[in-house]
């Protein structure tokens, strides 16, 4: 999948892509994809973790539709645009500790 | 003592530590980006991102519980074994639990889903950075 593409050039400053790896609820392989609508970068956590989960609801590029999709213990990585990567992106992924707490 | 994680590859070489900020003897936490790095920094900061673009060479995740006695994943290792494995379908990885006095070897049975023991003797790497897990546990 293409980490940036002509149209990220006219994002603007508070516009973000948003990338989502979800794992299915049957314990499936997981599955990626880039929402295909812009998000805002800012957006609170909550705002975000819902886009996403409406993507996965109705299904985009990457990952199949869920209409009920569990987002327990997902979490949204923000990273800015820099020199190297000159698109805010957003990442919903399931977070990953280790331990006993 | 602190609970520390360590990458490794198929043959169990290690690729790299991960001791991120906010561990304790109990917890090694998951690391969030909250506008602090940059895209392409990320799997150099979390663990999560660092699996899934080196999967094509990952056998497993060791991490310790920093104490003596059996080794054994807590609920919250065993969730995160089940997204590791799921970024990574097709692969049996191993997931030792590692105290100072024992190892305990772990994978996904792939018939049930449930995590299973498996017998040392049907380990076929040598989990080369085991020692030096320890240590960087004390």
């Amino acid at each position: 999948m293409p980490e940036m593409n002509a149209a990220d050039i006219l994002l603007g400053e508070d516009q973000a892509r948003l990338r989502i790896t979800y794992h299915p609820r049957d314990g499936g392989d997981a599955q990626e994809g880039d929402v295909e609508a812009l998000v805002p970068y800012n957006a609170p956590t909550d705002d975000i973790l819902r886009m996403a989960t409406e993507a996965i609801m109705a299904g985009i590029p990457g990952i199949d539709a869920d209409p009920n999709p569990d987002m327990t213990d997902y979490v949204v990585d923000r990273f800015p645009a820099r020199d190297d990567m000159p698109v805010n992106r957003l990442s919903v992924r399931k977070k990953t500790p280790f331990g006993s707490r | 003592m602190i609970e520390t994680a360590l990458v490794f590859d198929l043959e169990g070489k290690t690729m790299r530590f991960f001791e991120p900020p906010g561990r304790s003897s109990g917890y090694i936490p998951d690391v969030q980006s909250k506008g602090d790095m940059g895209w392409t920094e990320k799997a150099a900061n979390i663990l999560f991102y660092y699996v899934q673009e080196n999967r094509d060479r990952i056998g497993g995740i060791a991490h310790t519980h920093p104490w003596d006695g059996p080794a054994t994943p807590s609920g919250i290792d065993i969730a995160t074994f089940r997204v590791f494995d799921s970024l990574i379908p097709g692969r049996q990885l191993l997931w030792p639990v590692v105290t100072f006095t024992d190892v305990g070897w772990y994978t996904k049975n792939p018939l049930t889903g449930e995590y299973v023991a498996v017998d040392p003797k049907y380990i076929n790497l040598n989990l080369v950075g085991l020692d030096e897990l320890r240590r960087r546990s004390r």
